[in-house]
């Protein structure tokens, strides 16, 4: 696999990491610490230990001595037995003879000779002191002590054992902590990144704004992007507004030429040529196209700028056939294509907006005879559960699963399909008008078999809301 | 045609007035026209139209106000109107229907043949 990379860690596992290792690097560094100086005074405490108890040892032994009683000396002596440190001790007379000694039995039979001044030594693992043994203030004899130093071992050890499981505990806990805080600066992060990707996408809503949480980084974020946004969406609005202004404007000539054209092939201006006539045929088939083109560029101008509004009402599938199927007699007899009508004069009632349902079946019935050359259109309605649905089959060209992936964007007017005029807007128009109305609109295809597209809206069921 | 008929067309656009125009005389229809809301309603209540075609977005007065004017005159407001419409406007179809508009002829879509068609029906009842 590929090699380890910071740069490439999700912030929060940064986050994360950086907290934890410096939580712990600090801690270690603490115990260190104590640990050394634990070290270092240890001994010195040793030492002092050794002392007193060397000093009560020797106040008890002052009798013994000055009455020459070695046996209550080494009985004495002996109790030293209780404390498994002690490894040897030895009490000497004025003249440095031993007077009474002592030694653990594992530890080796060996008392050193008196050494006069008062003096203590770490060495080979344990701690020595001599100490004159005091009458009144008068010397009556000298003290010999040696313990090992497995009490400070033992006390190193568990230092070290509290070390690792604090810093084990504490590990864990910052890890806890780190990675509940980290969600802190993370999560509005993470925000920024879904919401900025969305409009990247092309399927951001520009309205939408991101909440600004505080006056950190990751606030001037939020609100930098707010800014840009804004500035989007005030582009955004000019477009559409262009899109709009441009429309109208270009509408009423269009529809003006239309006109004309029609009064002339009425021979509202005299008798015209065959030549005229299929020259007026190509105009008035070109013009209707543009006129639907513009429409169709106004309807998704008002879908995009959110000013479309549907008037939900209770409305019987034949109507809405009828209404769709109506002028296109014409141009089905003219490519000798058969429209067939199944189900559709027992379908129920849909509601739905009677008018945006007409111009949604229409689209799909005129889309159907430009891409079928022989064969038949079927318009179908059936039900399924809670939805009524109309369906409009072909026996035309079908097409590719690219293709139907981005019928019903806006993308296809500005890719290479936009071949057709007024081929482009009209599912993406036709799929937000059902969206309004609670349905929705599908396809199937086989290329070469023919396309099935599927618009589905609620049945209306009286009783609950709908005007009957 | 049994005399003929009065039709009056409210049109801001020269273009549309003369399309409409052509197609009715031609049908044998006798045909005034006005150039604005204001015009249009006066016209519609000196002379007395059989019928009125009216498009709603008119300088001066708009269609809407035409038609309600239309409407609530006493001498007027049996007169069927036919409104002109673009296409994509249904909410203003709507909105001219309920205020009483007979039917509705959408500009640059409905051919001629059509257009005479509602303009039959309309004066049908009171022009046997």
């Amino acid at each position: 696999m590929g090699i380890f990379r910071f740069s490439d860690m999700p912030l929060k596992k940064k986050i994360t990491l950086i907290a934890v290792v410096s939580s712990s690097v600090s801690l270690l560094m603490a115990c260190l610490v104590f640990i050394l100086s634990e070290s270092l005074t240890f001994p010195r405490v040793m030492r002092q230990n050794l002392s007193n108890l060397a000093q009560i040892i020797g106040d008890n032994s002052t009798a013994a001595l000055s009455f020459n009683d070695s046996r209550t000396a080494q009985g004495l002596l002996d109790t030293l037995k209780a404390n498994p440190h002690i490894l040897s001790a030895c009490l000497y007379d004025l003249k440095g003879q031993v007077f009474a000694r002592y030694a653990r039995p594992d530890a080796p039979q060996y008392w050193p000779a008196v050494v006069w001044e008062e003096k203590s030594e770490f060495s080979g693992g344990s701690v020595r002191i001599f100490q004159p043994v005091l009458s009144g203030g008068d010397r009556v004899g000298t003290l010999y002590l040696e313990s090992d130093t497995r009490e400070m071992q033992l006390r190193m050890m568990d230092y070290t054992l509290v070390t690792v499981v604090v810093g084990v505990l504490a590990f864990l806990i910052s890890l806890l902590v780190a990675s509940r805080l980290q969600q802190r600066v993370t999560g509005p992060l993470q925000q920024v990144v879904d919401r900025m990707k969305d409009i990247a996408k092309g399927e951001g809503d520009l309205t939408k704004r991101l909440e600004v949480t505080g006056k950190d980084e990751i606030g001037e974020v939020a609100e930098a992007f707010n800014t840009f946004v804004g500035k989007l969406q005030g582009v955004e609005d000019m477009k559409l507004d262009l899109i709009s202004v441009v429309s109208h404007q270009l509408k009423t000539p269009v529809a003006e030429i239309n006109g004309f054209i029609e009064n002339m092939m009425m021979g509202l201006t005299g008798e015209l040529n065959p030549k005229q006539k299929t020259y007026l045929d190509e105009m008035r088939a070109i013009g209707r196209e543009n006129y639907r083109l513009i429409t169709d560029l106004l309807s998704a101008s008002k879908i995009d700028r959110g000013v479309v509004t549907v008037d939900l009402k209770p409305v019987s599938t034949k109507e809405v056939v009828g209404l769709a199927i109506r002028d296109y007699e014409v141009p089905l007899a003219r490519k000798g294509l058969s429209l067939e009508l199944e189900g559709v004069w027992e379908g129920g009632m849909l509601y739905a907006d009677r008018d945006k349902l007409v111009e949604a079946l229409r689209n799909l019935i005129n889309n159907a005879i430009k891409c079928t050359d022989k064969g038949s259109i079927t318009v179908r309605a059936l039900t399924e559960g809670d939805m009524g649905v109309i369906e409009v089959a072909d026996t035309g060209i079908g097409m590719d699963a690219e293709t139907m992936g981005r019928l019903f964007t806006k993308n296809r007017v500005l890719g290479k399909e936009a071949h057709r005029s007024g081929a482009g807007l009209g599912l993406y128009i036709t799929k937000n008008f059902m969206k309004q109305q609670n349905g929705d609109i599908t396809v199937t295809s086989e290329k070469g078999r023919g396309t099935c597209f599927k618009l589905a809206v609620p049945r209306f069921k009286p009783g609950e809301g709908g005007r009957l | 045609m049994s005399g003929k008929a009065t039709i009056l067309i409210v049109e801001d656009q020269k273009g549309f007035r003369m399309i409409f125009e052509d197609v009715l005389v031609a049908a044998g229809y006798e045909v005034l026209s006005a150039a604005d809301g204001e015009r249009g309603w006066e016209m519609s209540k000196e002379r007395k139209p059989h019928l009125v075609l009216l498009d709603l977005g008119l300088p001066k007065i708009d269609g809407f106000e035409v038609l309600r004017r239309i409407r609530a005159d006493a001498e007027t407001q049996n007169t069927p109107v036919i409104i002109f419409s673009v296409m994509g406007e249904q909410n203003s179809v709507k909105k001219a229907m309920d205020l009483g508009a007979n039917d509705y002829i959408v500009k640059g879509f409905h051919p001629p043949l059509q257009i005479l068609g509602k303009v039959k029906e309309q004066l049908a009842p009171s022009n046997p």
